[in-house]
This record gives structure tokens, sequence and C-alpha cells, in this order.
């Protein structure tokens, strides 16, 4: 089913927990609200639940407006953080209850809770109490409670923050392939950029309440609609400059002190002496004197190895540049060396700046 | 070390007097000898045969039974109040409803017996209900309170989200999950209802016979073993239910 | 964090859902205790007469026949009882306190569930118990008799040592455990130091130990007191009306003479002073961790 939020507020007291956001998602898809801690995400999943009164906007379900309906009545299921299984009941009875509250026949309710049993891959835990299980298995019971219910909705609050490194990408894994086979829309939410990139269809990136950006994983990273979102998306650099000349699709931009480079002035051109914010992600500075339209040399300050990749600290004229490559067999430059760095214009991302 | 010989000195005479009663319970004298090694059951026998005892411990148990589920009922209610809901005025009324352990016995039996008069309700066994209750509701609320209190608000929302109204999430998740607390509450209420003295004898005079009273009007006058056998049943009463008590944690939260 | 703690069920329910549950017990609880309470302080302002309580008619006579001296002196007696009863608890509590906080924690909760059996017991079986051993054919009487040691009985109840004894049993532990909990706070070698009191020990207990745990002794002796001056069944059955106190006394008023209006006056002066008494144990204990956490703390 589809999901649509017009205008929704919630503020606690002087917090404005959610302020005026506005999204719909669509039948079937997977959408995330990722943000740092405290930007209200789970204030957005609990009010779309049900558990939270909205104090303004609606909240419509294929188009039907259910901001009023009870929290019991209204059909979405909410994985918790915490997973919130009935410690005294046992794993079947946990994945039973919401179909013992729909009043279903003794035998649909056990086929389907074997089903769903099946579906998580808990096949014969159903016997076991919630304290005699793993928290990846908890995990598991969590999803199949929620699942096995039919729910218009899967809301998913930080499901894998509880669960160790490896673990978690399993279950990463786990919960992509059991959406796309129950094929039920999702909302996730997340403060884990890779987790929301790895199985969102689309992202919506929360700040103070506020939705920044709604759009897909790649528009989020490659075209981050601000410096809030850029930086959360991963390292940047970013330069605040002003626009000194335009030349057909490029434009020349200089720092308050002096350092130019050229941008691509895509869509609708940027006027001379407008401010701007270049951001620059450290993959797209390349150490080679290769024919870049941006060119310059520096100094290496620090190096940090990642197996894969190599980090690189630059002091470039008074500004500190990101650089990072991949390990390709030949070894890179040492701190205190100096080397070639460039970029293509179309490499750097400009924001407004305000 | 002297420290451990008066500790033990002390212990002992904590439980003289009750192990005096048992002993005695069990000889066959009518008057309390030492040494003593004859063992008998005849007080006991004595004890079920007159039908005083047996109706008094009847109407203890029913006394008790009724008051500490009614209380414990009334106090669950208020702890899931108390604890999922934020309300002006919330502290009073939390330090209203334990008010009644300031009260001495005495004093509330005194404001009782002149109350249930004037209402006409004198040596009713309703009246005895509603000041066991006011007795008992702050050992029953208090284990009930910091159980529900330690229940994550998330189980039941997770209910609610699961198609449960609030009245099945209190009755299949709430509740089931308080077991424990609720079960300690009842059992410390029926404790102190069972035992209570001074309030009853104020409000009916020694009428009224409940065990407690029917063994207290017994001492003033006479001292028969009979007695003995039915405090040691009281006396083993109490621990069993201490130790039930003592085994889900309930002493806990009574003894702090 | 999620922020889930302070998410309160009311959110989306109605102003008056509370009300439901709490109410209930507020009801029962205004009617059966707060009303009865309210009455009998009103009959307390009413004369007696013959035909019963005057209710047209305010007084303060009844608090002033308080101040006779039949009821003062035995006002009097209930209070030295009672006091006598709390020093001797005091010090036979501190020492077993001592000792049982060096215990293993099994250890620990054995003795104090063995202390707090007699408060677990019914009072009147306590009672019979302690005849057993008091009376004047009882045990006590029986062996010193039997040992040469005495020729006739010992008075040891119906009279002012047969309440002492009788109190002091059952309100034992209301000083054992404050003690005991504010012991178990301190730094152990403070507590090996006071158990082994030897020269350096004893200076320790007194300079040390002792004030860090006076404020939680204090407040157990203020309960302790509070009961023991309102005790009914303890000194009835074990001190008789050859030594009446207040509440033996607030008896045969209300249901022998029948004077309610002063049997209520009674009932108030007494819910007072217990009243100012607890609350006075709440300061001091309150006063005691203010100023013993941050000593007792650091090692
Ligand atoms: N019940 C509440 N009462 C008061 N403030 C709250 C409550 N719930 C959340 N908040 C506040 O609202 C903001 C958003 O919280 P939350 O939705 O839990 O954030 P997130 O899930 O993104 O970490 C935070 O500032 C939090 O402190
Ligand atoms: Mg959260």
């Amino acid at each position: 089913m589809s999901l649509e939020l017009k205008s929704l507020r919630k503020h606690f007291g002087a917090v404005k927990a959610i302020d005026d956001v506005s999204l719909a998602v669509g039948d079937g898809e997977f959408f995330s609200l990722l943000g740092p801690s405290g930007c209200g995400k789970t204030t957005l999943l609990r009010t779309i639940a049900g558990i939270l009164q909205p104090d303004g906007g609606t909240i419509a379900l294929d188009g039907r407006d259910i901001t009023r309906v009870p929290v019991h009545a209204r059909n979405t299921a909410l994985v918790f953080q915490s997973y919130a299984l009935f410690p005294h009941l046992t794993v079947f009875e946990n994945i039973a209850f919401g179909l013992r509250m729909r009043r279903e026949k003794e035998a649909a309710i056990r086929s389907r809770v074997v089903e769903a049993l099946g579906l998580v891959r808990l096949e014969g835990m159903g016997e076991r109490l919630p304290a005699q299980i793993s928290g990846g298995q908890q995990q598991r019971v969590a999803l199949a409670r929620a699942l096995v219910v039919r729910p218009a909705l899967l809301l998913l609050d930080e499901p894998l923050s509880n669960l160790d490194a490896r673990l978690r990408e399993e279950m990463r894994v786990e919960i992509r392939r059991i959406q796309r086979a129950v094929g039920i829309t999702t909302i996730l939410v997340t403060h884990d950029i890779q987790e929301a990139f790895a199985l969102s269809d689309r992202i919506a990136v929360m700040n103070q309440g506020r939705a920044e950006q709604i759009g897909s994983p790649a528009d989020i990273y490659l075209r981050p609609a601000t410096q809030f979102v850029a930086e959360f998306a991963g390292q940047i650099n970013h330069f605040a400059v002003r626009v000194e000349r335009v030349d057909g699709a490029r434009a020349q931009v200089a720092a308050s002190d002096g350092f130019r480079f050229w941008i691509a002035s895509i869509g609708r051109a940027p006027a001379v002496g407008s401010e701007l914010v270049v951001i620059l992600r450290p993959e797209r500075v390349r150490l080679d004197a290769g024919p870049h339209a941006n060119r310059f040399t520096a100094t290496v300050e620090d190096v940090t190895y990642l197996g894969g990749l190599t980090i690189y600290r630059l002091a470039l004229g008074a500004h500190r540049l990101l650089a990072q490559a991949q390990n390709l067999g030949a070894p890179g430059p040492s701190p205190g060396a100096t080397v070639p760095v460039g970029w293509e214009p179309e490499d750097g991302v400009c924001l407004v700046r305000n | 070390m002297i420290l451990r010989v008066f500790n033990w000195v002390m212990a002992a005479v904590m439980l003289a007097p009750l192990v005096l009663i048992v002993w005695m319970s069990f000889t066959p004298a009518a008057f309390f000898r030492l040494p003593t090694t004859e063992f008998s059951l005849r007080w006991y026998r004595e004890a079920f045969n007159y039908p005083g005892f047996l109706n008094s411990f009847l109407l203890s148990l029913r006394l008790a039974g009724v008051s500490a589920a009614i209380a414990t009922f009334l106090a669950f209610l208020a702890a899931y109040g108390l604890v999922r809901f934020r309300f002006p005025g919330k502290g009073a009324l939390e330090a209203f409803f334990m008010s009644p352990l300031l009260v001495p016995g005495v004093v509330y039996g005194i404001a009782m017996l002149q109350f249930v008069n004037s209402l006409g309700l004198y040596n009713t066994f309703w009246a005895l209900v509603l000041a066991h209750i006011a007795i008992v509701v702050p050992y029953a609320l208090r284990p009930i309170h910091a159980q529900l209190r330690a229940v994550p608000e998330d189980l039941e929302w997770a209910a609610r989200t699961l198609g449960a109204t609030r009245t099945r999430t209190l009755l299949r998740v709430t509740f089931p999950i308080c077991a424990r607390g609720v079960l300690s509450g009842f059992l410390l209420a029926f404790l102190i209802s069972f035992a209570e003295v001074t309030v009853v004898i104020f409000m009916t005079g020694p009428a009224y016979q409940t065990l407690p009273i029917r063994i207290y009007n017994y001492l003033t006058d006479q001292i028969d073993p009979t007695v003995a056998a039915i405090s040691a049943m009281l006396i083993g009463l109490s621990l069993v239910l201490i130790l039930i008590l003592d085994r889900i944690g309930g002493l806990r939260p009574a003894a702090k | 964090m999620s922020g889930t703690d302070a998410t309160i069920q009311g959110q989306g329910a109605a102003r008056w859902l509370p009300a439901v549950f709490v109410l209930p017990l507020g009801i029962v609880l205004a009617l059966g205790f707060l009303w009865p309470l309210f009455d009998g302080t009103v009959n307390s302002f009413h004369p007696f007469t013959r035909a019963g309580i005057d209710r047209s008619t305010w007084t303060l006579e009844n608090y002033a026949k308080l101040a006779d001296s039949f009821y003062a002196g035995i006002l009097w007696r209930t209070i030295r009882v009672s006091l006598i009863v709390t020093l001797l608890t005091a010090a036979l509590a501190y020492p077993v306190a001592l000792y049982i906080v060096g215990l293993s924690p099994r250890g620990q909760a054995f003795y104090l569930l063995i202390y707090m059996t007699p408060w677990l017991v019914n009072v009147v079986v306590k009672a019979f118990g302690w005849s057993l051993l008091l009376s004047a054919n009882g045990v006590i009487n029986q062996s010193l008799k039997a040992l040469g040691i005495i020729e006739t009985s010992m008075r040891l109840m119906l009279n002012e040592t047969g309440i002492v004894i009788g109190l002091t049993h059952g309100h034992f532990i209301f000083v054992l455990l404050p003690l005991w909990a504010a012991l178990s706070g301190l730094d152990p070698n403070l507590r090996w130091a006071a158990a082994n009191l030897g020269a350096r020990g004893w200076d320790i207990f007194r300079r040390v130990t002792l004030p860090l745990t006076l404020p939680a002794l204090m407040a157990g002796l203020i309960i302790n007191f509070t009961m023991n001056m309102t005790a009914f069944a303890t000194p009835a059955l074990l001190g008789g009306a050859r030594a009446r106190v207040v509440s033996f006394l607030a008896y045969e008023v209300n249901l022998v003479e029948l004077n309610w209006p002063l049997g209520s006056a009674m009932a108030v002066a007494m819910l007072a002073i217990s009243l100012l008494l607890i609350w006075l144990s709440l300061r001091t204990a309150s006063f005691g961790s203010r100023r013993v956490r941050p000593e007792g703390a650091s090692p």
C-alpha cells in the first residue's frame, strides 16, 4: 500500500521532533528515514504507527486518511528497536499474537505461524521463550511477528542496531530478501548510511525534525541538496567560494584567500558574484598529474591505510584536502611528500550558500 | 567472638516464644512443664473438634481472601494508572494510597468504630472488609507498582500495533508479565489482613471472632494448649506464605 | 537512543482515561479511610452526654480532659515504657547489625529473615509465646526455681516488664533493618574495625562508624518509638489493666465507657504525635543520606 504524509508536525514542549514533513511512499517500496540520533526518526515512525498523535498534518494509506485511526486498528506493524518480544510467551505465541487478536481460526494461525517461522528461517524454534534465543534470532521473531499479520505497512526502528557487525550484514541481506518476497511497503529508520544505501529504494534524510532531502541513494550521495546531507552521506571537502567568471558550461570560483578552481555550471548558470559552497568527495580527488581542469600541487600530511583504500590528508596552500585512492599495487606517497592533485569541474557539487 | 555469641543469643530469643508454642502444642499435658519429651497430637484434635476455632479460622480466611483480592485488584488498576500516565496530582495521589501505613491501628480502629456505627454497619462482614482493604492496600500496591515500572512500555505498544485494544493488552500482556508482583502483593495483603488484630477489636469489640481475636480472647482469661496447637498452625501458615513470598521476591520491596 | 522512554501511553488517549484506573482505589480509600478519620476528628470536638454525642455543640473539653492527671499519668507511662523499649532495642540491635553485615550475602539474608520472623508472626501468637515463658509458672520461673536461684515466682508479665519484653521482641526489625542498610553502605574496613573492638577498633567505632550510621539509627528508633507508643495487643496481653497504656485506655474509653468524643480526641492526639514522629524520622533519614553518601563513597 502507498503512504502519504502531508505537513506532519509533532512537538514535545519546545522540541520540534517532526517539523512539517511531507512525503510519499509507493506501494512495495523500501523507504528509509535516515538521520543522526535525535532528529525525529523514531517519533515519525511512531506517529505513522499511531502510537503518537501528530500536532498537525495528515497521514493517508492508499488515499484513506488514517490520522485519527487508533493504533490497534491501523494495521501497521512496527518492529521495535528493543524487539519488544513478550517475555512470557513462546516464540510461536509471540508470532501468533497478532493473529489471535484478529480472532483467526486456530488452524489458520498454526499454518501461518509455521510459514512465518520458515520465512525468517527459525523452523523448530517455536517452543522456546525469547530469553532462550540469541539476539539475531529475537530480531527474526520480531520480524516474523510483524509480518505474519500481513500489515499494510512494515515499520522498522533501527532493527539492526543491537546486533554485532557480522550479524548486521547478514540480517541486512535477510531483510531485503524477505521484503522482496513479501512485497510489503516498508519504512526503515536508521542512522547508518550504509544500511540505508544497501536496503532502500529511496531515502529521506532527516535533520532536526525536517526531511532535508528525499531521493534515491545515488541522489543522496551524488546530488546532496544541502551541506548537511552531503556531510551525513560521507566524508567531504568543502569550499566556501564566490563565482568570479562564467565561461559556457564552466565557472571559475575563488575562496576568500584567492584559491581558484573550475566548477561545472549545470542547469541554471551561477551568476557572477554569487556565493557558493563547493563539495568535493575525497574519491574524486586524484593523485596524478593527468590533464585535469583543476590541477595543483599538495603536500601529504597524513596517511591512513584502510586495506583496499588509503585516505590522504593533504595541505593545499591554506586548505586541507582529503583524498581517497584505491590501492592497486604501487605504493602511495608518504607523509611529507609533494604530490600532484587534480579533479574535473563536474566532480564538485555546488550548493548556494546561506 | 563476643558478637557472634551475642547474635546467636538474640536470634534464639527472637525464635524462643515461637519454638516454645510449637513444642507445647505437641505435648499431652494441660500445663507446660520442662523437661518434657512426650509427644501427642491431642491438642490438634481438640482444636479441630472445637467448632469455635474452625469457624474463626474460616472467617479469617474469608475476610483475608476477600479483602486481599479486592485490594490487589484495586491496587493493580491504580498502579497501572500511576505508572503509565502523567497527570496533575499524581505524586499526591500515590502518597494518599500509601498513607494508611502512617496511621496507627488504634487510631484507625477508633475512627472505624464510630464511622461504622453511624452507618449502621456495626458487626458486619463488609464493614471489616472495607477496613481491611484500607489497611492492606499499601502492601499490595508496593510490589505491583515496582513490577509494573519494570515492564517496558514498548511491550504494550507492540501488542497495540498487532491489533490488541488497550483492555486486551492489559489482560494478555501487562498482567501476565506482572503476575509475580501481583501474587506478591496479594500474599502480603493476605498475610497482613489475616494477622490484623487491633482494628478488628476496636471496630467490633470481642464480638467478631476472627482467628487472632479468638486467640486474644482466650489469652485474656485462660491458657489452654489448644491455643498452642492453633498458634502453631498459624506460625506454620505464616512460614509457608513467607517462603513463597521469599521465592518470588516479594519480601524485598516490602522490607525496604 | 530512541527517545521512547518518555513516551506516555496517554498520548493518544482521552484526558479522563487515567481516572478509570486510579479512581476506584481513590474512592474506596476516601470512603473507608479518609472519611472515618475525618468523622472521628469531628466527633472529638463535640461534647459527650448521657444521650450520646451532642452534635449541636462544639467544644474543646475532650482535649482539655487529656491533661487530667489520670490520663496524663497513663500517657507518661506509655512514653516511659516506649522509650525504654527503644533504647533497649538500640543497644541490642547495634551489635547484631555489626555482626550481620560481616557475613556472606546468604548469611545476611538468613539472619535478617530470622529477625524478621517476629514481625511476620501474628501479634497475639507472639504474646502467647511470651506468656509461656514469662508467666508465674512459665518456663523462666520454673527453671529458676528448679535451679534454686529463686523461691517464689518473679512477676515478669502483666506489668511494665512484660510490655517491654514483648515490644522489644516485636519491633526489633524496625531498628535492625535501617541500621543494617546503613552499615552495608560503609567501607568494609570500618565495619571490621568496629566489630573487633580493640582499643583502636573502639576509637574508630566511636569517631567514625557510629556518627556515620547515626541518622539511620535515629530514623529507625523514631519509627520504633512510634510503634511502641501506639501498640495495642502486646501491652494489652502482656501488661493488662495493671499497666495500662494509652491504646489500652483508648479501648476502654471507646468500647466500655462508650465515650466516643473523648476516644476520638485520644485518637487525634495519637495520630498527630505519630505523624510528627514519622516526619521527624524521614527528616533524619534524608539528612543522613545527604551527609553520609559523599563520605561513604570515597574509600
Ligand atoms: N516523549 C518525548 N517527550 C519529550 N521529548 C521527546 C519524546 N520523544 C522524543 N523526544 C525528543 O524528540 C526528538 C526526536 O526524538 P526521536 O524521534 O527519538 O529521535 P531519533 O529516533 O531520530 O533518534 C529528540 O530531541 C527527543 O529528545
Ligand atoms: Mg530512534
